[in-house]
């Protein structure tokens, strides 16, 4: 394909007979030219349309073309600027090219001269759009807040990007931990109400009483404790997004109220008569499964489908695949720096580890565990020893999970309970996955180790157990109980307390 | 005066019709902005303060244009010319716009020549 088959050019030039001679130039090369003669006209233009080329002297009559310049580089940078220049301006015509111009002309200057030019600055074009086209098409490692690069997080980026500048209700659903709040916060400063406000309400942390008050506001006097007129968050969010985080958790009564403002954009504060109209865009977010939460009677029907009219489903870390290690490094990196730690990156065991773990709490419980090593542990590497316990048993224990959707605890499958979280951890979960060779293979020799396939003779008491992970952590920490008690996540003085029960135990089963 | 050499290129690269057409545009051009800087001359010959930026801006476009087409001299003589509104200087500002203004009749009268059917 001919590079300079069709292009647009903008030319300003304050001398007619050369803005006329160029015209002849530029039109012969291909382009659609339109000619400017002063630098005031050249920036009217520009907010009409965008050229592919823009041709600009540096001396024009009312402002130097390197103002121009200036204002393209920050409002249109993909446009490519060619300046032109006349002898005794060249120091100028330099500085342009540093500015971000693409290449320069000396008057006088034949058709040939700028033929070349303009082809350079073309093929450059062309290969910077390529480039483009094809960083745009690989997989995005951050987005808007979030880090992952697996299949299923790249399919919400997308979601995120398509729905961002609609004002259509967009729904989130995903176990805790999973980043709900980021992907609210995402839509909205990926859209055009990023300028408004973000309103972030948690419906299941206000007291059911005040919850009312806390969405639409009071005025003075409305109940005991109003001693001023108060906006709430469906006022402070005009014009923005209201996050209404855990909605499902909202009291049936004051489902209703939400549900007329939705539909209208009209409210009334708590005590007030006067009606309030404000522009909102919704974003709902729960870790129950909605539809059930409807089809017990704890979610009304009809604000279901005004709020469901875009679900978003986060993917639970556990089948987001190398996505682990890839916000396990940047953690790794932001805690670093918070801690000032020289952490490199992460052994092979300790990856491995961190990739077959089933993370239960999901990002949030990644964000902990990482915290937790670089504020105990001093070294290049995170070794295996310097993970929690918790982490390093459930490996040995628990088999592989696979990190494919196809385990993934989707709606439409069948719970006993509801809470997303709770179907990570139950038994029905733990029974849809499959050991890999690997984990099934592995002899299960270790004294820590609680295995899934004992006989009923082999079961111990419980405290036994606890005893011998506990030992077995104060020994991996070399006889450090605190350090030991922090990576189990308990107080030092639990663990002390413990041991004059197993003590206690200990002697009233012995033999006497 | 004349590069005939740039005038040829411009006739090979735009054919003969679009030439006379630059040609015309570019006098056209001359032509006011030389009353701009007989206006100006007026204005001195009055005792008024010279206005430098305008006989800069003046004179710079009539020296790039000018070399654009072939007008070699007459460009050279603009360029001395927006030298001097560019250093305040008045006395060789006023020489310099006789002198532009003379040459600018010799030049346009070529040209005109060469655009006659």
């Amino acid at each position: 394909m001919d590079i300079t088959s069709s292009f647009t050019t903008l030319l300003v030039e304050d001398s007619m007979s050369l803005g006329a001679l160029y015209t002849e130039y530029l039109r012969a090369d291909g382009a659609r030219v339109t000619h400017v003669n002063h630098g005031e006209d050249a920036l009217n233009e520009l907010k009409q349309w965008q050229p592919d080329l823009l041709v600009l002297d540096i001396q024009l009559p009312d402002m130097s073309g390197m103002d121009i310049l200036a204002a393209v580089q920050k409002d249109y940078p993909d446009i490519t600027v060619i300046m032109i220049t006349a002898h005794g301006t060249i120091d100028i015509a330099v500085d342009a090219m540093r500015s971000g111009a693409f290449d320069f002309l000396v008057k006088p200057f034949d058709a040939k001269r700028l033929s070349i030019t303009v082809r350079n600055a073309l093929k450059q074009r062309q290969l910077v759009n390529l480039v483009a086209k094809y960083e745009s098409s690989l997989p995005k490692p951050r987005f808007m807040g979030f880090v992952g690069e697996s299949l299923a997080m790249q399919t919400i980026y997308k979601t995120i990007d398509c729905v961002a500048n609609s004002k259509a209700s967009a729904f989130i659903v995903g176990e805790s931990g999973t980043g709900k709040e980021v992907c609210a916060n995402a839509i909205h400063h990926a859209g055009n109400r990023c300028d408004g406000p973000f309103v972030a309400l948690n419906c299941a942390s206000i007291p059911k009483d005040l919850i009312e008050s806390e969405i639409f506001g009071h005025t003075k006097g409305a109940f005991t404790g109003a001693v001023a007129n108060r906006d709430g968050a469906a006022t402070r969010a005009h014009n923005g997004t209201l996050f209404l985080d855990e909605i499902c958790e909202m009291d049936l009564e004051l489902q209703s109220k939400l549900l007329r403002f939705i539909q209208t954009g009209v409210f009334q504060r708590v005590g007030a008569t006067k009606e309030e109209k404000v522009d909102v865009r919704f974003v709902s977010a729960t870790n129950r499964i909605p539809w059930d939460e409807v089809k017990a009677g704890r979610f009304r029907e009809d604000l279901f489908y005004r709020l469901h009219v875009i679900p978003i489903e986060l993917p639970p870390l556990r089948v987001r695949g190398k996505d682990i290690l890839l916000l396990a490094s940047s953690l790794l990196k932001e805690y670093n720096k918070e801690e000032g730690k020289k952490f490199k990156g992460f052994s092979s065991d300790a990856k491995r580890c961190l990739t077959n773990y089933a993370w239960p709490g999901n990002v949030r419980q990644l964000q902990n565990v990482i915290r937790q090593v670089v504020v105990l542990n001093e070294g290049d590497l995170v070794e295996l020893d310097m993970l929690p316990l918790q982490l390093t048993t459930a490996e040995i224990s628990q088999p592989k999970i696979e990190s494919d959707a196809k385990n993934k605890p989707t709606h439409s499958q069948p719970a006993a309970d509801n809470n997303l979280n709770e179907i990570a951890e139950s038994s029905s979960f733990i029974s849809n996955i499959e050991p890999t060779t690997a984990y099934s293979s592995k002899p299960q020799h270790s004294a820590d180790s609680v295995t899934a396939t004992t006989s009923n003779d082999e079961i111990e008491p419980l405290w036994l157990t606890e005893k011998r992970t506990i030992e077995s952590a104060i020994a991996r920490c070399d006889g450090n109980v605190p350090k030991a008690a922090a990576l189990l996540d308990i107080s030092a003085s639990t663990i002390y307390r413990k041991r004059q029960t197993w003590e206690e135990l200990e002697n009233s089963l012995a033999p006497s | 005066m004349i590069d005939e050499a740039v005038l040829n290129e411009l006739t090979s690269m735009l054919g003969e019709e679009a030439t006379q057409r630059m040609l015309l545009v570019y006098t056209t051009e001359v032509q006011e902005r030389l009353k701009v800087l007989a206006q100006i001359s007026q204005a001195i010959k009055a005792d008024e303060a010279i206005d430098f930026a305008e006989v800069e801006i003046q004179a710079h476009t009539l020296k790039s244009s000018s070399a654009s087409f072939g007008a070699i001299e007459f460009s050279a003589q603009a360029e001395i010319l927006e030298h001097a509104a560019k250093a305040h200087d008045a006395a060789k500002v006023t020489q310099q716009l006789v002198t532009l203004s003379e040459l600018g009749v010799e030049t346009l009268r070529f040209y005109a020549e060469r655009l006659a059917p």
